[in-house]
């Protein structure tokens, strides 16, 4: 499918999704025939509604050929970037390095090696080392919005977050079609509640990329934030029909469905969530304590759920936090929310988190605002 | 002189029987006729007869013959069984008669075949080897016919014994005297004279004259011979009378001198009985013998012996016989050069070819005319005979017309001119040079010309070409020489005993010629523009040698001349052939002058055109050639050749930008000459090259074998400057940091060093090697604290610290940021200022210092024109806050619980609140937008302290409850504003976190605290969102990732 952006008149991008049952090849590719490239976005850490790169058969396919490519001819640095992309949107690390540094000792002025190498740093979190890289690309004077963009992601690391905001800013006067630095924008926008910004984002990054996953994730939690659930509910289930253990989704279901009094679908998702978490975290947490508050509410309608269920997820969920340390030391991404969240599930293996605001999740609130938003459907629906 | 053949011999013998005139004397005429071969001449015999009798005796076949003897020894058997019988007397005569004549026309048959046995044995032997064939000649064996003669006689003794009286007992006596002559029994002498004598009316008288005649010439009683003949000649209707005649000539001429007194008188009878001769063959009388040809040329004989010119040619052109004068002249010529009268020979000799030019007999006569002329060394004339003959004998002519039909006449005469030619040419050659006469050799080399016009195919002509080109070496006709060598050469390239001699005199023909000849001034070496055309004797020159060599390739003397070759093309431009021919001779004879020789000039050829690919390649092979590398001056040349050769080569690629060859090319200079003085320039110009070809991992270990074996080498601080640059160039950042740091150790007083430990400092930090980061850093401004890097090495360094925790060294480092002048008023140097105070204090919350500088800080943040310095804003903004949090909450704990004392305490609190409203006020006016937002925040939450506070402060103790009511609704007077003010606070904070953008944890805060004040306006919002950590990753769209697309 090809939309054209009339924003960017100069550049007409597709972006492609191939949707299937079980492995959804759908996410942030865009394929900029104008330029002759493929763009491959993803957020660091693996949280996010699209697939993952490495399950990407297409990216596989291409990276495979890449690989054989590049046996034939290694002395190609252009090719060998191209593999340390792909081989980098697949997570694998550390070959993309090797892959980029063959390229650098062929062309020792090859910035796409650099920038490659410059990912990989940050997705390993050696921020140093990244800005050594960032810095030999031009750093902050660069014109190049993909090192603006890791820039700002190594001032969020070290919890600069004007930083990084300004950094982005700056990267999408330099290239509006950004998607990364849009993404990422609107995620911060979305954090710090200023959600008319963060919508723009969302909505921006899915013009270029109509099927961006996360996008429409993101909005479909600002949505749900105006008390828009079902049409939130049926954004994650879309998102689940094709990812059934997708974290984000989860979770966001579960609130919605909490939000909109489907106490058992939403004990049920967040059980679901809790399963597929790879650790405890305060996300993991946060479910916990919606289940209890929910069982409380349902207890009081004499519907009580057992407890064995939340003491069995509450154990399986430490036993995958101690084989994740025992992985830790060979996996970067990652250590510094594992170390954080093994420090708690020692301590209080199901401690329920404190709730976060006090926020009306009465029935009778959540009815009414379903109520309110059902009228609010009847009266725009004929006029539109 | 062979005067008939065998075939001819053996006829007349048959002939003898049917004459009567005895074979006696051809008993050994085999022997006598091969024996005779190299005689000049002789004096007649009966076998130079024979011709005549050979009618008789024609066309009988060897088979013909052998089955006459068959039939013969038939009859013979016959006539044996028949006189067996004996029937009566007269048969017993006939009969045996018979039989002895059949005994003796079998000798003949036998004599025939022992003749014919004889002939292929002496062929045999002829042409056989002389080292190997038996040193005699075999002889011819007449056993057989000699018994079968034996027979005859016995039968003819028996049978004229037993009829002495029989009327024709004469046959028998005559048949015996002959029989007996044949075996060579002097007792024929008898039987014939008994014949004459008892038989006188006999018709075989005459006969048995002839025969005694014949018996005595034979014997060389020639007055006895004479008698005979004469009594011959009584009768003159016999047959025999012209031979008797004939052979009295022979008598009279066989006795010259004999009669002293008058010398010439049997000569002239001889003549005499010659011209009878001649004319009874023209009487017209039938006669057995004719014997005018015989005749005729003994009259030749004799009167050339009688030196009687005129008379002879008076005679002969009488009747008609020109011929035979010319016979006879020769005949004369052939006397008087026996006599050593070579004047009067060469005339009649010259008189008789000019005379008669067509005769066919010529060619010998100038055969000997070339004999007189060398014997009176009338060389010249011998040169122009020569010529003669060719003209005659050699191509079409009139003698060659009027012979053609002879062609054995005119193959003769081709081979006998061209004998001569070879005769006499060698023979001038080598007595010329004998005696040192130039004429004689001028002579040779004329004749040796004229044979080789004309028989240029013959065998000799290669020895004669061989001799000629020698004379003409010798009289400085040196081309000619030298293509006449080539040519002897070239005739038998493989074998030729002239070969080695003749190739070499071809070239050494042109080096005489070419030395002897000016030739205009060549350009100076290697400095012609286009080539030049070479001289022709040079160009003939080069040929020569090359023929040479192609055609001797393993002679040592060729090797010189090839050299020549080469330098004569090099002479003239030619340097493409040259240079190819110089090659060759220095791979192939590098041990030798020459091979040297040739490897020195292409060297200094192409040094000298500055080709230095060219310099590189030979020299390298010249280089591993043993012969050429153990001469230690040419070793040095190429070497030092090669060293700039290379050195130039490397720096021409490298302008061209061809960094891959400009590389290899430095790295072979190094690898050739290590111990040169700029071996360790060309490894380090290597890997820049290296480097610039994208050969980066080449170009560090070259860098890195630079330092390694050239230590001392002045180019290693930048070797290793680069090396670490390369280093980090390709992210390998360990080796680069290490390197950079060693850079620094190494060389503490070059300029890059500060530069380097900066430069490990971060580089360690990025690897995480935090120590060794800090330690470089320290060392930067430890060492240089002057170096414009040591400001941001102290800066670096400090945090490094901060981190580390090591406060104290942080707080010194960041102060010696801050004080440093260059630093002041910056952002860096107001953040370090910052730092120090933010450290000191965190250490000492009342540090006075600290305190006192932090005033001076927010003055200087505060003034006009202050810089931006938003690290400096945020902390010391965060210090003011944090400040104030003791105050936050003492203002929280000032209880409103005593509402007798409400007022006082509000006072208290409100007065505290001013305070800190002021505090928050001056934190805002910092300019940081994130201690803002919290300042206001916390202002925010003040007012809500409060009026919280007030909202729940308790009535004074012991009020009534309308007091108590007035009491509370006064303070609720109070409580509302400060709770509006709270909000006010609240969305104050949260619109400039919005507006300004800035999040921090108090962004959340306040819109939680927002969401508390007015959930509709700002809902609680639970999510679990992304991390905002999202990068783009971009490959080109091509064939290999075009799936990805689709």
């Amino acid at each position: 499918m090809k939309t054209k952006n009339t924003v960017f008149c100069t550049m007409i991008m597709t972006a492609v999704m191939t949707n299937s049952c079980q492995t959804t090849e759908s996410g942030a590719k865009i394929v900029d025939r104008n330029r002759g490239e493929i763009i491959i976005s993803n957020p660091v850490n693996s949280l996010s509604a699209m697939p993952e790169g490495s399950k990407d058969s297409s990216i596989t396919k291409a990276r495979q050929r890449l690989e054989t490519s590049v046996k034939d001819t290694s002395n190609d640095p252009q090719l060998l970037v191209n593999l340390a992309q792909l081989q980098l949107a697949q997570d694998k690390i550390a070959e993309s390095e090797e892959t980029a540094r063959r390229a650098l000792l062929i062309d020792t002025k090859n910035n796409g090696a650099r920038k490659v190498l410059a990912q990989a740093a940050i997705k390993r979190e050696k921020h140093d080392l990244a800005l050594i890289f960032l810095s030999a690309l031009g750093g902050e004077k660069s014109k190049d919005s993909d090192i603006i963009n890791m820039l700002g992601i190594i001032s969020l690391g070290r919890q600069d977050h004007d930083e990084a905001m300004r950094l982005w800013k700056h990267a999408l006067t330099l290239n509006p079609g950004d998607i990364s630095v849009r993404m990422n924008l609107g995620v911060m926008y979305l954090k710090n509640r200023l959600f008319a910004q963060a919508s723009t984002q969302f909505e921006r990054v899915l013009k270029i990329a109509p099927n961006h996953q996360d996008a429409r994730l993101h909005l479909a939690i600002i949505e749900m934030s105006r008390g828009k659930n079902a049409e939130a509910i049926t954004t994650f289930n879309n998102i689940l029909s094709g990812d059934k253990n997708n974290q984000l989704a989860l979770f966001n279901l579960g609130i919605a469905q909490k939000n909109t009094a489907q106490y058992d679908d939403a004990i049920n998702t967040l059980k679901r969530y809790i399963k597929a978490s790879p650790s405890k975290t305060e996300h993991t947490d946060q479910a916990f304590a919606m289940i209890d508050e929910m069982n409380a509410t349902l207890s009081a309608n004499n519907q009580k759920v057992s407890d064995e269920d939340l003491q069995s997820l509450a154990g399986e969920l430490a036993n995958r936090q101690n084989t994740a340390k025992s992985s830790s030391s060979t996996k970067a991404v990652d250590n510094k929310s594992t170390s954080q969240s093994e420090a708690s599930a020692k301590t209080n293996p199901v401690k329920k988190a404190e709730a976060p605001i006090q926020a009306d999740t009465t029935p009778d609130t959540t009815a009414s605002d379903s109520e309110i938003e059902a009228l609010e459907r009847q009266l725009k629906s004929p006029a539109h | 002189m062979i005067r008939g053949k065998n075939k001819g011999r053996i006829s007349f013998v048959l002939a003898l029987m049917l004459c009567g005139i005895s074979p006696q004397a051809f008993g050994g005429s085999a022997n006598r006729a091969i024996e005779a071969k190299n005689h000049k001449s002789a004096a007649p015999t009966k076998e130079d007869s024979a011709d005549y009798f050979a009618e008789a005796r024609a066309g009988v076949t060897a088979e013909a013959a052998r089955q006459a003897d068959e039939l013969r020894l038939k009859t013979m058997s016959s006539i044996k069984s028949l006189l067996e019988n004996k029937k009566n007397a007269r048969q017993e005569f006939e009969l045996t008669l018979r039989l002895g004549e059949l005994h003796v026309e079998r000798a003949d048959y036998l004599r025939d075949l022992e003749i014919q046995t004889y002939v292929k044995e002496y062929e045999r032997w002829e042409i056989a080897d002389p080292k190997t064939r038996s040193e005699k000649p075999p002889t011819a064996i007449y056993k057989n016919s000699e018994a079968s003669l034996y027979n005859a006689t016995q039968v003819f003794r028996k049978l004229a014994n037993k009829f002495p009286k029989h009327p024709r007992t004469d046959i028998v006596l005559y048949a015996l005297g002959n029989t007996l002559g044949r075996l060579n029994d002097d007792n024929a002498v008898n039987y014939y004279k008994q014949m004459i004598k008892s038989h006188p009316k006999s018709p075989l008288v005459p006969d048995a004259w002839l025969a005694l005649g014949e018996f005595y010439f034979d014997k060389h009683d020639i007055k006895n011979a004479q008698q005979s003949y004469e009594k011959v000649m009584t009768f003159k209707s016999h047959r025999a009378y012209p031979y008797a005649v004939y052979k009295l000539g022979w008598c009279f001429y066989n006795s010259q001198g004999v009669d002293e007194k008058n010398p010439g008188e049997n000569l002239r009878r001889s003549i005499a009985a010659f011209q009878l001769v001649v004319k009874l063959s023209e009487s017209g009388k039938k006669q057995n013998f004719n014997l005018r040809n015989e005749a005729l040329r003994d009259l030749v004989m004799a009167y050339a012996e009688a030196d009687d010119t005129e008379g002879a040619w008076k005679y002969f052109s009488n009747i008609g016989e020109k011929d035979r004068f010319y016979n006879m002249l020769e005949r004369m010529g052939t006397l008087y050069s026996e006599a050593g009268k070579n004047k009067k020979a060469i005339e009649v000799y010259t008189r008789l070819v000019n005379e008669s030019p067509n005769r066919k007999n010529n060619p010998s006569i100038y055969q000997k005319l070339l004999a007189l002329h060398d014997a009176s060394q009338n060389f010249a004339d011998v040169v122009q005979t020569i010529k003669t003959m060719k003209a005659n004998f050699t191509s079409s002519s009139a003698w060659s017309a009027a012979n053609k039909t002879d062609k054995k006449s005119l193959n003769d005469a081709k081979t006998l001119t061209e004998r001569s030619m070879h005769r006499y040419g060698t023979m001038f050659h080598s007595r010329g040079q004998k005696i040192k006469n130039p004429d004689l050799e001028n002579h040779a080399a004329e004749i040796y010309s004229l044979y080789l016009e004309t028989f240029s195919d013959l065998e000799p002509a290669y020895d004669i070409r061989f001799y000629l080109a020698d004379i003409q070496n010798a009289q400085k006709k040196y081309i000619q020489a030298s293509a006449n060598f080539v040519m002897v050469a070239q005739q038998k390239p493989k074998d030729g005993k002239h070969l080695k001699e003749a190739a070499f005199n071809a070239v050494e023909a042109i080096s005489t010629l070419a030395a002897s000849t000016k030739f205009a001034p060549v350009p100076p070496p290697a400095q012609v523009p286009a080539p030049l055309e070479i001289p022709r004797v040079r160009k003939l020159y080069a040929d020569t040698i090359d023929f040479y060599v192609g055609l001797l390739p393993s002679e040592a003397a060729g090797l010189p001349m090839r050299f020549t070759a080469a330098q004569i093309y090099f002479d003239y431009g030619h340097y493409t052939q040259a240079i190819k021919r110089f090659d060759s001779l220095a791979e192939t004879y590098g041990n030798t002058k020459q091979g040297q020789s040739a490897a020195r000039t292409i060297i200094a050829y192409y040094n000298e055109k500055a080709d230095w690919s060219n310099v590189v390649a030979f020299g390298k092979k010249y280089q591993t050639n043993k012969g050429i590398a153990a001469d230690q001056s040419i070793r040095k040349f190429i070497d030092n050749s090669l060293r700039s050769a290379l050195f130039n080569s490397a720096i021409a690629s490298e302008k061209s930008k061809d960094f891959n060859k400009a590389a290899d090319a430095f790295l072979e200079f190094q690898k050739l000459f290590p111990q040169d003085e700029n071996a360790d320039r060309a490894l380090f110009n290597a890997s820049l090259n290296q480097f610039k070809a994208g050969r980066v991992t080449d170009s560090i270990e070259s860098q890195k074998k630079l330092l390694s074996i050239y230590n001392k080498s002045a180019l290693c601080p930048d070797v290793m400057a680069n090396l670490a640059e390369t280093h980090e160039a390709v992210a390998q950042f360990q080796p680069a940091a290490e390197t950079y740091r060693k850079f620094a150790e190494f060389y503490p007083n070059d300029k890059r060093a500060p530069l380097s430990l900066f430069n490990a400092g971060v580089l360690f930090r990025g690897i995480n090697k935090m120590d060794l980061a800090a330690k470089s850093f320290a060392d930067l401004y430890s060492r240089y604290p002057s170096q414009v890097a040591a400001s941001d090495a102290i800066l670096e360094s400090a945090r490094i610290k901060e981190t580390n925790g090591d406060e104290k060294g942080a707080i010194s480092a960041y102060g010696l940021f801050a004080n440093n002048p260059v630093n002041k008023s910056k952002d860096e140097g107001l953040y370090a200022e910052a730092k120090t105070i933010e450290l000191r204090l965190k250490a000492d919350h009342k540090h006075e210092g600290a305190r006192k500088d932090l005033g001076k800080l927010i003055h200087s943040l505060r003034a006009k024109g202050s810089p931006r310095a938003a690290d400096a804003r945020r902390i010391v903004a965060m210090i003011l806050f944090n400040d104030q949090e003791g105050s936050v909450k003492s203002f929280r704990s000032l209880p409103l619980d005593n509402g007798k004392e409400i007022e006082k305490q509000a006072a208290a609190k409100q007065s505290k609140l001013v305070r800190l409203a002021n505090a928050y006020q001056d934190i805002i006016q910092i300019g940081n937008a994130e201690y803002a937002v919290a300042s206001y925040y916390r202002l925010g939450e003040l007012h809500e302290d409060f009026a919280n506070a007030l909202f729940n402060a308790p009535a004074p103790a012991g009020a009534n409850q309308k007091a108590a009511a007035e009491f509370k609704s006064q303070l609720e007077k109070a409580a509302f504003p400060l709770k509006e003010e709270a909000t006010k606070f609240f969305e104050t904070a949260f619109r400039q976190s919005s507006e300004v953008e800035t999040f921090s944890a108090w962004t959340q805060k306040t819109y939680q605290k927002m969401g508390q004040l007015a959930p509709d306006k700002y809902p609680a919002v639970y999510e679990q969102s992304a991390s905002p950590s999202y990068m783009s990753y971009k490959v080109s769209l091509n064939r290999a990732t075009k799936d990805i697309a689709e």
